[in-house]
C-alpha cells in the first residue's frame, strides 16, 4: 500500500525520456566499527541508448552504485536505506523479488572486473550464457544452445561452436571477458552496466574490449553505464560522464564539458593525474591527501580537506549537486554559487592548465 | 579418463605394499610378540614357548617371515609362489596352475593363535557387521550434515545456524564412550526398552552371519529387520552424533565459501532464482572438497567404531581389533589392519576418481 502511494506522489516527476534514473541513492554498510556510508545521495541518470562514464577513485562508491541498481547488494551488511531507482517506468527498489529477478540479466545486464572469477568454473561457457537466455526467453535447451552460439559470434569469439563446450578455465582474461558481454548481450538488455570491464586485463586487450563493447552499443542500441577510474577511457567510449567522491556525485555533464570544463576541484585533479606521454619524467600532479576516513567525514564539503580552493564556506555545510548555468550540467561546489563568485577566476585558470596539459597529448 | 582411472589403480599396488610392510615392522617393534600371552602363566616352560615359536615360524629372519606371509616365499621356489596356485577349470578343460597358495596374495591371512581360525574366515564375520553399522551411520550423518551445513550457510548468522554451532560443538566434544554409557544407562537400564548391546537377541535369533541366521532373515524378514534395528539405535545414534559435527562444519564452511565466489553474483545479476544461485551454482563448487573428505572419512568408518562397537558389544572389526590385541592375536591383527589399510587406498582412490569427474579443471596426465 504504502508503495502504491509512493508511486503515485512520485511518477509525475519522472522523466519519461529517461531509462534510468537515480534519486538520493543511500547504500550503507553496518561493520563491526560503525557504518560505512558507501553511498549517501547519489543522483544520475541515462536516456534510452545513451552512454554514461562513471567515474572516481577507487573506494568512492562506483561499484556499490551499480550493485545497488541490480539490487545485487550483500543485505546484511548492507541496505539500500533511501531513495529511488526509476527503470523504465517502475522504481526496481518497490519490486518483489520474482520482479527483479526478471530484470536482471533481461531489462538490465551487468559485467564485471574479473573476468578470471565471474564464470563458474564447473560448467561450460555455452550452458552458462544459455542459463541465461532460457530463464528470460523461455526457450528449448536447443535454441538457447544456438542463441548462446550467436552471442559469442556477436562479441568476435573465433570459432562459437567449439567454444561452447569448453569451460572457463580453458579461455584467457580477454576470452572471459567476452564470454561475460556475450552473456550479458543474450537477452538484448535496455542497459549494460560494465563495472571496470578492462581493468584486469592486459594493456592490448583493454582496447580490444573498449572497441568492443563501443560496437555492440552502437549496433545494439543499448544504454551503457560504464564505471570506471580512467578518465582516459571515459574520454574514449561515452558521451557523458558523472564523476563520483566518497558516494557522492560531484559533476555531471557531457563528457565534452566535464574534461574540457572541469567544474569540480576535484574532477580537476583527476584530470592532472592522467598520465601522459608528454608528461613523462615530469612530476605527475596527483590530488594531495587521502580519501576521508569513512568513519570521520568531513563535516562540510568531502572533497575540502584535499581542496587547493576550499574556504571557511565549504567546512561549514555541504553543497548541493547543482544545475550550473548551462546545458543541464549539474555540479557540487559552492566555487560554482554567488558564494564563490569571487574566487572562480583563480579556479578557472588552473583548470584551463589543467586541461592543457591533458589536450597537449 | 579410464586410462587416467586404470594408472591411479596400477599406483595404488606399491602404496599397499609399502603399507603392508609398515604395519608388519610396527607389529614387530610393539613389545610382546605372540608369545606374550603365556608371559604370566607360570607353567609354561620355556622350552614350550621356543616350541611355539618354531611352530609359528617366529624364529626364522624377519624378511622371511614378512615375505611367506605375503605369500611370495613358500614351497615352490621365489617368485613362483607368488603366481595363482591350485587348478582351475576353464572350458572343461582342468589347468594346474604353477603358483603358491599360502600367504595374503592368495586371500589367505594365516592363523589366530589363538583358535587357529583362518583369519579371512574371522575377518568375513566381521566385515558385514562393521558395514551394516558404520554404514548405515555413515548415511545417515552425511545426509543430515548436508542438509544442516547448505542449510546454515544460506541463514548464516540465523538462529539456526547459532544452535547448529552449539550442536555441533558439543557432539564433537561428547566423549563417545561417555554418550554411549550414558544411552545405555536411560534406554536399557532405566526404561528397559532397547537392548544394552549385542547384534541380535540370542534367545530368539541365531547368531548373525551363520546359514541359521540368513534362514531366519528369509522365513520372517520382518522380525528379523526389527531385532537388527533395535540393536542398532543406540549405536548408530552414538556414532552419527558425535561425527556429525565435523562434515556438517566442513559443507557449510565450504558452501560459505562457494556463495561468496564471484561466479555467484553473475549468476544472480543474470537472473539465476536464489533456488538456483544455491543449489546450482554454489554447491555444485563446494561439493568439490566435501568429495574428497568424504573419501577419507571411509576408513574411519572401520577405526572410528572401535569404541562405539566395544561399548555396545557389536560383533565387528573394532570389536575384534580390541579382543585381539589383548590376547596378542598377532595374525588377525594383521589381517584386520591390512582390510582397512586396502579400503583406505581405495577410498582416496575412489574419491579422486569422482572429483575428477565432477571437477572439469582436474588434468588427467
Ligand atoms: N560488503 C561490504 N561490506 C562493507 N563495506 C563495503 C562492502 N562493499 C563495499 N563496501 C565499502 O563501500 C565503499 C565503496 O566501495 P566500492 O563501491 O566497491 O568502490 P569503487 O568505487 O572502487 O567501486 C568502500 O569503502 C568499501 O569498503
Ligand atoms: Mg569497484
Amino acid at each position: 500500500m504504502t508503495g502504491t502511494a509512493h508511486l503515485v506522489a512520485e511518477a509525475p516527476l519522472a522523466r519519461d525520456d529517461l531509462l534510468l534514473d537515480v534519486r538520493g541513492l543511500r547504500t550503507h554498510f553496518k561493520v563491526m566499527d560503525g557504518t560505512v556510508k558507501a553511498v549517501d545521495g547519489v543522483d544520475l541518470s541515462i536516456a534510452q541508448g545513451q552512454t554514461l562514464g562513471l567515474v572516481g577513485e577507487s573506494g568512492c562508491g562506483k561499484s556499490v552504485t551499480a550493485l545497488s541498481i541490480m539490487r545485487l547488494i550483500d543485505i546484511p551488511p548492507g541496505k539500500i536505506v533511501d531513495g529511488e531507482i526509476w527503470f523504465d517506468g517502475r522504481d526496481l527498489l518497490q519490486l518483489s523479488d520474482s520482479e527483479i529477478h526478471d530484470v536482471r540479466g533481461n531489462d538490465i545486464a551487468m559485467i564485471f572486473q574479473e573476468p578470471m572469477t565471474s564464470l563458474n568454473p564447473v560448467f561450460t561457457v555455452g550452458e552458462q550464457i544459455a542459463e541465461a537466455v532460457r530463464l528470460h526467453q523461455h526457450v528449448g535447451g536447443a535454441e538457447a544452445r544456438n542463441r548462446a552460439i550467436e552471442s559469442l559470434r556477436a562479441v568476435g569469439v573465433p570459432a562459437p561452436e567449439r567454444r561452447v563446450r569448453q569451460y572457463p578455465h580453458e579461455l584467457s582474461g580477454g576470452m572471459r571477458q567476452r564470454v561475460m558481454i556475450a552473456m550479458a548481450l543474450s537477452c538484448h538488455p535496455k542497459l549494460l552496466i560494465a563495472d571496470e570491464p578492462t581493468t584486469a586485463l592486459d594493456v592490448t586487450i583493454q582496447a580490444q574490449i573498449l572497441e568492443l563493447i563501443k560496437e555492440i552499443q552502437a549496433r545494439t542500441g543499448t544504454a551503457l553505464l560504464l564505471i570506471t577510474h580512467d578518465l582516459g577511457v571515459v574520454a574514449e567510449t561515452v558521451q557523458h560522464v558523472a564523476v563520483m567522491y566518497a558516494g557522492r556525485i560531484v559533476e555531471q555533464g557531457t563528457a565534452e564539458q566535464v574534461l574540457l570544463q572541469p567544474k569540480h576541484p576535484y574532477t580537476q585533479g583527476l584530470l592532472s593525474s592522467i598520465p601522459g606521454r608528454q608528461r613523462r619524467g615530469r612530476e605527475l600532479s596527483v590530488i594531495k591527501g587521502v580519501v576521508p576516513n569513512p568513519f570521520r567525514m568531513p563535516p562540510g564539503c568531502k572533497f575540502e580537506p584535499r581542496c587547493p580552493f576550499a574556504w571557511e564556506r565549504c567546512r561549514a555545510s555541504e553543497p548541493s549537486l547543482a544545475a550550473t548555468d548551462r546545458d543541464g550540467r549539474t555540479v557540487r561546489c559552492f566555487l560554482h554559487t554567488d558564494e564563490g563568485a569571487s574566487r572562480r577566476g583563480a579556479y578557472e585558470a588552473a583548470a584551463v592548465a589543467a586541461v592543457r596539459g591533458v589536450v597537449a597529448q | 579418463m579410464i586410462k587416467y582411472a586404470v594408472r591411479r589403480t596400477l599406483q595404488a599396488i606399491p602404496v599397499l605394499l609399502g603399507i603392508s610392510m609398515i604395519i608388519y615392522a610396527i607389529l614387530l617393534i610393539a613389545p610382546g610378540g605372540p608369545e606374550a600371552r603365556f608371559a604370566q602363566n607360570p607353567r609354561i616352560t620355556a622350552d614350550q614357548i621356543a616350541a611355539f615359536r618354531h611352530r609359528w615360524g617366529l624364529d626364522q629372519p624377519i624378511p622371511i617371515q614378512y615375505c611367506k606371509w605375503l605369500g611370495v616365499c613358500g614351497d615352490k621356489p621365489f617368485l613362483v609362489n607368488a603366481l595363482p596356485g591350485g587348478t582351475i577349470e576353464l572350458a572343461g578343460v582342468r589347468i594346474e596352475l604353477p603358483g603358491g597358495d599360502n600367504g595374503v596374495l592368495h586371500g589367505d591371512f594365516g592363523f589366530s593363535v589363538v583358535n587357529g581360525e583362518p583369519v579371512a574366515a574371522i575377518i568375513g564375520d566381521r566385515l558385514p557387521a562393521t558395514l551394516i553399522l558404520a554404514g548405515t551411520a555413515w548415511v545417515i550423518w552425511v545426509i543430515i550434515a548436508f542438509i544442516s551445513g547448505v542449510y546454515a550457510a544460506v541463514k548464516r548468522y540465523s538462529l539456526f545456524d547459532s544452535a547448529l554451532t552449539v550442536f555441533n560443538y558439543v557432539g564433537f566434544s561428547f566423549p563417545t564412550f561417555w554418550l554411549g554409557i550414558m544411552l545405555i544407562t536411560v534406554f536399557a537400564g532405566s526404561l528397559h526398552v532397547l537392548p544394552a548391546g549385542g547384534m541380535w537377541n540370542a534367545r530368539t535369533v541365531p547368531p548373525f552371519g551363520t546359514s541359521e541366521y540368513w534362514a531366519f532373515f528369509g522365513s520372517q524378514p520382518l522380525n528379523a529387520l526389527a531385532d537388527l534395528g533395535t540393536h542398532m539405535i543406540l549405536p548408530v545414534f552414538t556414532l552419527v552424533v558425535v561425527s556429525i559435527a565435523y562434515d556438517s562444519r566442513f559443507v557449510r564452511s565450504s558452501m560459505l565459501e562457494a556463495l561468496n565466489q564471484d561466479y555467484i553474483r553473475t549468476a544472480r545479476a543474470k537472473g539465476v532464482p536464489e533456488r538456483g544461485v544455491v543449489f546450482r551454482h554454489a554447491l555444485r563448487n563446494a561439493l568439490l572438497p566435501v568429495i574428497t573428505n568424504l573419501g577419507l572419512e571411509i576408513p574411519f568408518l572401520f577405526t572410528g567404531a572401535f569404541v562405539t562397537e566395544t561399548i555396545f558389544s557389536w560383533p565387528g572389526m573394532g570389536f575384534q581389533f580390541i579382543q585381539s590385541t589383548a590376547s596378542f592375536d598377532y595374525p588377525v591383527l594383521m589381517g584386520l589392519l591390512s582390510v582397512t589399510a586396502v579400503v583406505t587406498v581405495f577410498a582416496n582412490l575412489a574419491a579422486d576418481l569422482t572429483y575428477a569427474i565432477v571437477d572439469p579443471r582436474v588434468k588427467y596426465d
